[in-house]
């Protein structure tokens, strides 16, 4: 319905036909709030910029709190210019504006290979400002670019045990020492079935113990590994090396005491020859402190009698008297001699002795000098500290689990027995149903810590704060 | 019965943007979905290439952070555009909206494959949350370009120039008072206001009286350029009701034809009303838009400087 007031024809009498020279309310509005967005925030960078502590308002992201004291510091990482004209062309991932040198100045970014054909910058895996995170867990198709095909990313080609490796689990070969079928080296016989039997072992107290893993293998104090077997801590209680005053002793109470007392020491548990010298030490000491006595002036009770040594033939006093003279210096060198042949028996002749854990490998030889020819020579254990050297791994991570779960050490009778997981025990849980953590870097490692190096340790700390601010 | 526009009574919103993107947006829509999925595959190839994925820094990053900037440049200048008017090498306007709506849109791909669909520090955050509402107040700006001229057209039979509606008013306003006076003489604030009894009983049987008192209190407030909210005539059936009632008083009679034009008067005013409320929603949200893009505009420089820089 047109207006019955506005007629076209008499346009002048309802509207002012200047309106359009003059701007309209909404117009001026407009026109303010543009002109104040346009002030703002240019008012707002240019103040961003006076202010050196608004510098992070321009960060692409926070940098890690490792790095915190360098938020300020744009030029203390960002040594480089961004060569705009050198990124807009292709392959230019080599361009970075944080150089190697300036991650050096405090990491020693150890090398990944001797052989590695080109080594990436430390900035390429290590993404800055994206938090700690994104700053250490480098992504899996950074080792994937060289590592699913290595054989040109390696001078001399991929070596035969290494395996190309896209992912894990599916894309990653079984653990090495598997592929290679390699067996325990430990020379020490040792039984773990019999160790984890369900009834126990019998103890030296007479009461049966049930072991568990955990009382031999210790996990150090970042609950990462296992602590080295020692025998005096997991061991001794149990195996003892003991050795014996042999004989019969009565009569005196002060040598059955220091008999006793011997008795409770064992042997250390060192090589042959030092345990020969302890010994030797231990029965001199203690036929000094025990000499030789008769009772009254009967020569059939002594003290002590030399072991198999056969009775003594009735004396007359004076024949005795003279005997007891001699005697006396002989059984100090006689009562010891026998003593040790006789335990050094027991401990390196028996299969109770140390050939029950230790393999024996030769008599020594050319020592007769010294008296060690009749010593037995035996077997370093080689007990492996570490078996996956080229990863790392948390025993604390994983204690919701029994051990036997990935170690079946309840099966286990013999010593060259690899007792370690296979990659599918691994992937039960490290995988993406599951969701166990299944990147390259939980398990390793890019740069060698074998091959560290010193830093320059030029820096003190006034210099390195000087160098921070500036 | 609610108001519907036309196209409305079917009732879905895919028949709205089937309407706001018409076939004259086929070939816009068709190479904003072509060029915007090539850009996102070649990006997305590119990164599963490139260890640890691509960065706003990295070749392919620059490159779209280029394009995706350019693009919204490019939006920009619609309103540029506006003070050369003269320009018209530069090709017809309607081309360049166009272009500033699916450009403009294509722009979010780009940016968001440079950006390596992060947010970013708090500069960048800002940029994506400005570049957001720029977005969303341009879609929503799209939409009332299509809907509330409709509107208007249904509801505003008698549109007028938006900047002119106070001086019509003023002119209606003048208008309803001759005509007023005309019936009830020269107006005398004091008569319309009864002090006592006889005062009532002389106003409630004088209808010239009511006719006064009712236009100085509802209709010429009514018709100032600025209504009132709570304005009672604003409503048709109460305004109806009203001027009915004047019509009916005894000695009004003769007046009925005046009467009858100061309630068209009114319907008019009525009418603009509507009018200037449609017109705010189909501009209001220029408000915002506007200077989003620009506040985007600066910041983007800010954001490539020291980028660049660093």
């Amino acid at each position: 319905m047109p207006s019955e007031f506005r007629d076209p024809k008499n346009l002048a009498n309802w509207i002012e036909l200047d309106y359009f020279r003059r701007p309209s309310p909404l117009r001026r509005w407009r026109r303010w709030i543009i002109w104040g967005s346009l002030v703002l925030p240019l008012l707002v960078v240019v103040a961003a910029f006076a202010f050196p502590g608004a510098s992070t308002l321009f960060q692409a992201g926070p940098v890690s709190d490792a790095h915190s004291m360098f938020n300020e510091d744009c030029q203390r990482c960002h040594t480089e210019s961004f060569q705009t004209v050198r990124r807009f062309l292709p392959w230019n991932e080599s361009v970075r504006a944080v150089s190697d040198q300036a991650c050096q100045q405090c990491h020693e970014g150890a090398r990944h290979s001797a052989r590695q054909v080109s080594e990436p910058s430390c900035s390429s895996c290590h993404r800055e400002h994206r938090g700690r995170t994104e700053l250490v867990a480098v992504r899996d198709s950074h080792c994937t670019s060289c590592h699913a095909n290595l054989e040109p990313h390696r001078q001399g080609g991929a070596p035969s045990q290494v395996e190309n490796v896209t992912s894990f689990p599916s894309g990653h070969p079984e653990f090495g020492l598997w592929r290679r079928q390699e067996s325990d080296p430990g020379q020490l016989h040792f039984n773990h079935k019999a160790h984890l039997a369900a009834g126990g072992l019998l103890t030296p107290t007479g009461q049966k113990r049930v072991l568990q893993c955990v009382d031999c293998h210790v996990p150090d104090s970042a609950g990462r590994y296992i602590q080295p077997i020692k025998y005096e801590n997991h061991c001794a209680s149990c195996h003892p090396l003991s050795v014996q005053i042999v004989g019969e002793v009565k009569g005196d109470p002060r040598v059955e005491q220091a008999v006793s007392a011997f008795n409770k020491i064992p042997a250390p548990h060192r090589e042959p020859a030092l345990v020969r010298a302890v010994l030797r030490d231990r029965l001199l000491e203690f036929v000094r402190t025990q000499p030789l006595k008769l009772q009254g002036d009967n020569p059939q009770t002594l003290d002590r009698s030399v072991p198999r040594s056969r009775p003594l033939e009735m004396a007359t006093p004076a024949q005795w008297k003279w005997t007891l003279g001699q005697l006396n210096d002989m059984e100090r060198l006689l009562f010891p001699h026998v003593q040790l042949e006789v335990n050094e028996r027991v401990l390196f002749q028996n299969a109770a002795g140390c050939r029950f854990c230790h393999v024996e490998k030769s008599r020594q030889a050319g020592t007769e000098a010294e008296g060690l020819s009749d010593l037995p020579r035996y077997a370093q254990t080689n007990i492996r500290a570490r078996w996956f050297e080229h990863s790392r791994f948390s025993h604390q991570s994983h204690q919701m689990l029994n051990c036997t779960e990935c170690h079946s050490a309840r099966e286990s009778s013999l010593t060259r027995e690899v007792l370690l997981p296979r990659a599918e025990t691994c992937a039960q849980c490290h995988n993406s149903r599951v969701k166990a953590a299944y990147d390259c870097n939980t398990c390793h490692d890019y740069h060698d810590r074998g091959a560290r190096h010193e830093l320059h340790k030029l820096n003190t700390i006034e210099g390195f704060l000087h160098k921070a601010k500036h | 019965m609610p108001f519907r526009t036309p196209g409305w009574d079917e009732g879905t919103c895919r028949q709205v943007f089937a309407v706001l993107i018409d076939s004259t947006h086929r070939k816009w829509f068709l190479g904003t979905a072509i060029v915007g999925s090539l850009a996102l595959a070649v990006y997305l190839l590119w990164a599963a290439r490139t260890p640890g994925g691509l960065t706003g820094g990295s070749f392919l990053g620059l490159w779209y952070g280029v394009l995706g900037s350019a693009l919204m440049v490019y939006a920009g200048m619609l309103s540029a555009l506006r003070k050369v008017p003269r320009w018209t090498w530069l090709g017809a306007r309607k081309t360049w909206l166009r272009g500033h709506i699916w450009l403009g849109l294509l722009s979010c791909v780009f940016l968001l494959c440079h950006s390596g669909f992060h947010l970013g520090g708090p500069l960048e955050f800002s940029l994506w949350i400005i570049y957001l509402l720029v977005l969303v107040t341009g879609i929503y700006g799209l939409f009332m370009q299509w809907l509330m001229p409709r509107m208007i057209t249904v509801r505003v039979p008698c549109e007028a120039p938006y900047e002119q509606i106070p001086h019509i008013c003023l002119v209606m306003r003048q208008k309803a008072d001759d005509l007023v006076d005309a019936i009830c003489g020269p107006h005398d604030p004091g008569a319309a206001q009864p002090e006592n009894t006889m005062g009532a009983v002389q106003f409630a049987t004088s209808g010239k009286l009511q006719l006064r008192e009712f236009y100085e209190r509802d209709v010429r407030p009514f018709l100032d350029p600025r209504v009132p909210r709570e304005a009672p005539l604003l409503n048709p059936l109460i305004a109806e009701s009203r001027f009915s009632k004047v019509r009916a008083l005894p000695d009004l009679v003769d007046a009925r034809d005046s009467i009858g034009e100061l309630a068209r008067l009114c319907e008019e005013r009525r009418s603009l009303a509507i009018q200037t409320r449609l017109y705010f929603w189909l501009h209001s949200w220029l408000l915002v838009h506007i200077p989003l893009s620009v506040a985007l505009l600066v910041l983007g420089v800010a954001h490539v400087v020291t980028a660049l820089f660093y």
